[in-house]
């Protein structure tokens, strides 16, 4: 039984795992935007087994709102595992008040955040862990979604910035970055399904079993995502050019 | 397909014109949760499956409609608690249990799901959100119970549970008989001494009419957490596979290796046999199956004769058939399948016009004896029959949504 702090908690993934968590009898503090979608989480996680929980909805587009929100992490006595899972999806052609939108909610928040909770862990005696949510989408600049994918790509390397930092300090403290593939959730409603998607419970599973680990370090979810976007990295551009991906 | 990740969002505007059919996870072998319509859109509500509350001294359950029974009982079990009815399998929505008013081998002692459901929350086009009870629009409650999704959308049900005896351990007694009218005096015999009973029968080989009728009941004991992985098949099988001959020699091989006497078993082996394969449909390959399920009166064991009779002369089997008494318990659903008798549903390999024209002559045996058809099953009935079987269909039309229908109900309400 541990102390969980969940950003994200009314996203497909973090309902997800809610769920797992709250079955394991964990104390959850949860994070979500919609005051509302955020309350029924908390009653459904209080059903599962979830022993004392807390709640905050946030925006995070909202600047007070954030800053609130770390003094409300801040104040919490002891957070022995934390998850950031927020992410829009860019519209490729946004405006650019859109775009200043997304990356605050993508990037600079959830970085914000990360510093927060990966300073707080490195002065507690039992240390941490942390997990960044990114996708596969930062791995290489592609044509078709280049602006989320390089938001992404930007967490993971602040992610293993942190890593650094967090090492130097307390090596209790760990920092997971877990990149999923295609999830079946709102965000990819628009999305034809095939092969490759994935289901918000197997990726929460990936998590959960994350924190049993202890390593810090990237994780692909599922695994074979690895391979499939090696292949991608190599491709040399003359061919990749050519390609709609 | 649309999914409904959040209750909230039922309240965003229809797209104009375009009907729509809320589904859960799509067990109906027929076309009850299809689109009548090309440009149709199916409302998938098993994404917003939320526990919301429990009450401890009415053992009333709040739960969102797209919850899994499945989902349901991983979370009840262990905190002493079992759902008041189960069907064969565990992947179904609350929703579909309701619009299907499903019923299990407890039948006889329990009646339907529908009689465990307290109230509901329902969406409608015109109105919103509307609450149903018995006490409070009463005539949606009792229409939207195997109502097949026709009147709306669910949203939060609240269900009455049931106190579990033990930890989700059954004690099965097994007993095998040589022919149908036996089977039925066995059946009878075990439903005085188990709240749960079925029987398999052997409808293919030449040693038509014999089976094994099991009788069950919850009882004290470390109950082994099954952790067997599932099988799959991966993909339709040839359509060969399942022909004629092997369905008998499967009958053949099921009924010898049925042992009388008693065993125990932990509650997912015994009401969900099947879940251990999944997509298990596609052994019959592309071609498919179509299941005949018919509830016919007490009084008419005479009907189930000539059932066997016509399947026999078909020389078409049935690859898996099971029997059970239903007990006289009402359902407060318009459109209820069950009636105090007997239920043979058989699975039939699709052989195109000969399956087709059996299934007519076995309809002309339940329809004379003033049985009817299950329409979670079924695929093929004509309206004629349907509306004769169901009588009420004209009050679930009229409290019909304006933006809902499907398929089956096109095919059967005119």
């Amino acid at each position: 039984m541990s102390v969980v702090l969940l950003i994200g908690a009314t996203s497909a993934i973090g309902a997800s795992l809610v769920r797992a968590l709250a079955t394991q009898g964990n104390e959850l503090y949860l994070v979500g935007r919609n005051a509302e979608r955020l309350a029924g989480v908390v009653e459904d996680a209080k059903l599962r087994g979830s022993k004392v929980i807390a709640s905050m909805p946030v925006d995070l587009a909202d600047l007070k709102n954030c800053e609130e929100l770390k003094q409300w992490i801040s104040a919490i006595s002891e957070v022995e595992h934390a998850i950031i899972l927020p992410g829009v999806l860019s519209d490729e052609l946004g405006t650019l008040a859109q775009w200043s939108q997304d990356v605050m909610v993508n990037f600079t928040v959830p970085s914000f955040l990360a510093r927060t909770i990966s300073e707080k862990m490195s002065s507690q005696s039992e240390g941490g862990h942390l997990v960044l949510i990114g996708s596969v989408a930062g791995d290489r600049g592609r044509q078709s979604n280049g602006f989320y994918g390089s938001q992404k790509g930007a967490l993971e390397i602040y992610a293993e910035a942190l890593r650094h930092r967090t090492a130097l300090k307390n090596c209790k403290v760990k920092v997971s970055f877990v990149k999923p593939g295609f999830v079946v959730s709102p965000m990819t409603a628009e999305l034809k399904k095939n092969v490759l998607f994935s289901e918000p419970d197997q990726i929460a599973k990936k998590i959960v079993s994350l924190f049993s680990r202890g390593r810090s370090g990237v994780v692909y979810a599922p695994g074979w995502w690895r391979l499939i976007m090696l292949l991608i990295k190599l491709t040399p551009n003359f061919i990749f050019h050519r390609t709609r991906l | 397909m649309t999914e409904v990740w959040w209750q909230d969002e039922l309240q965003k505007p229809a797209i104009e014109g375009a009907r729509f059919l809320p589904v859960g996870l799509g067990r109906s072998y027929g076309d009850s949760a299809l689109l009548a319509e090309e440009d149709g859109v199916m409302k998938s509500i098993s994404r917003a499956g939320r526990l919301v509350g429990f009450d401890d001294e009415t053992k009333v359950l709040e739960v969102e409609a797209g919850c899994s029974l499945g989902e349901i009982l991983k979370w009840c079990v262990p905190r002493g608690y079992f759902l008041p009815v189960v069907p064969g399998t565990q992947k179904v929505t609350v929703g579909g249990a309701i619009a299907n008013d499903i019923h299990g081998k407890n039948h006889h002692e329990s009646g339907t799901f529908g009689r465990w459901v307290v109230s509901f929350d329902l969406f409608r086009t015109e109105g919103g959100w509307v609450s149903c009870s018995k006490s409070e629009n009463r005539d949606l409650f009792e229409a939207t119970i195997g109502g097949l999704g026709l009147t709306g959308v669910l949203g939060r049900v609240r269900l009455r549970m049931h106190a579990l005896q033990g930890e989700g351990l059954v004690e099965q007694e097994t007993v095998r008989f040589d022919s149908l009218r036996e089977g039925t005096e066995i059946l009878s015999g075990l439903d005085r001494r188990y709240p749960m009973t079925v029987a398999w029968i052997d409808m293919a080989s030449k040693k038509m009419g014999r089976g094994v009728a099991m009788g069950g009941r919850f009882v004290e004991g470390e109950c082994p957490r099954s952790k067997r992985k599932g099988i799959s098949v991966p993909f339709d099988a040839p359509s060969c596979l399942l022909n004629r001959s092997a369905i008998r020699a499967f009958n053949t091989v099921y009924s010898a290796t049925r042992h009388p006497g008693v065993e125990r078993l932990p509650f997912e082996k015994y009401f969900f046999p099947l879940d251990g394969v999944e997509n298990w449909n596609r052994l019959y390959g592309a071609r498919g199956f179509l299941q005949y399920q018919c509830v016919v009166p007490l009084h008419a064991i005479s009907a189930l004769s000539e059932l066997q009779r016509k399947i026999a002369d078909s020389g078409q089997g049935a690859f898996l058939s099971v029997l059970k008494k239903f007990g006289p318990l009402s359902s407060p659903g318009l459109l209820s399948f069950p009636m105090s008798g007997w239920t043979l549903a058989m699975d039939f390999a699709m052989e195109g016009a000969a399956t087709l024209s059996l299934m007519k002559k076995l309809d002309g045996v339940v329809r004379e004896v003033g049985g009817r058809l299950y329409p979670a099953k079924d695929a093929r009935m004509s309206g004629e029959f349907f509306r004769e079987g169901y009588p009420q269909w004209e009050e679930l039309e009229k409290l019909r949504d304006v933006s809902i229908t499907s398929r089956f109900w096109e095919r059967v309400r005119t």
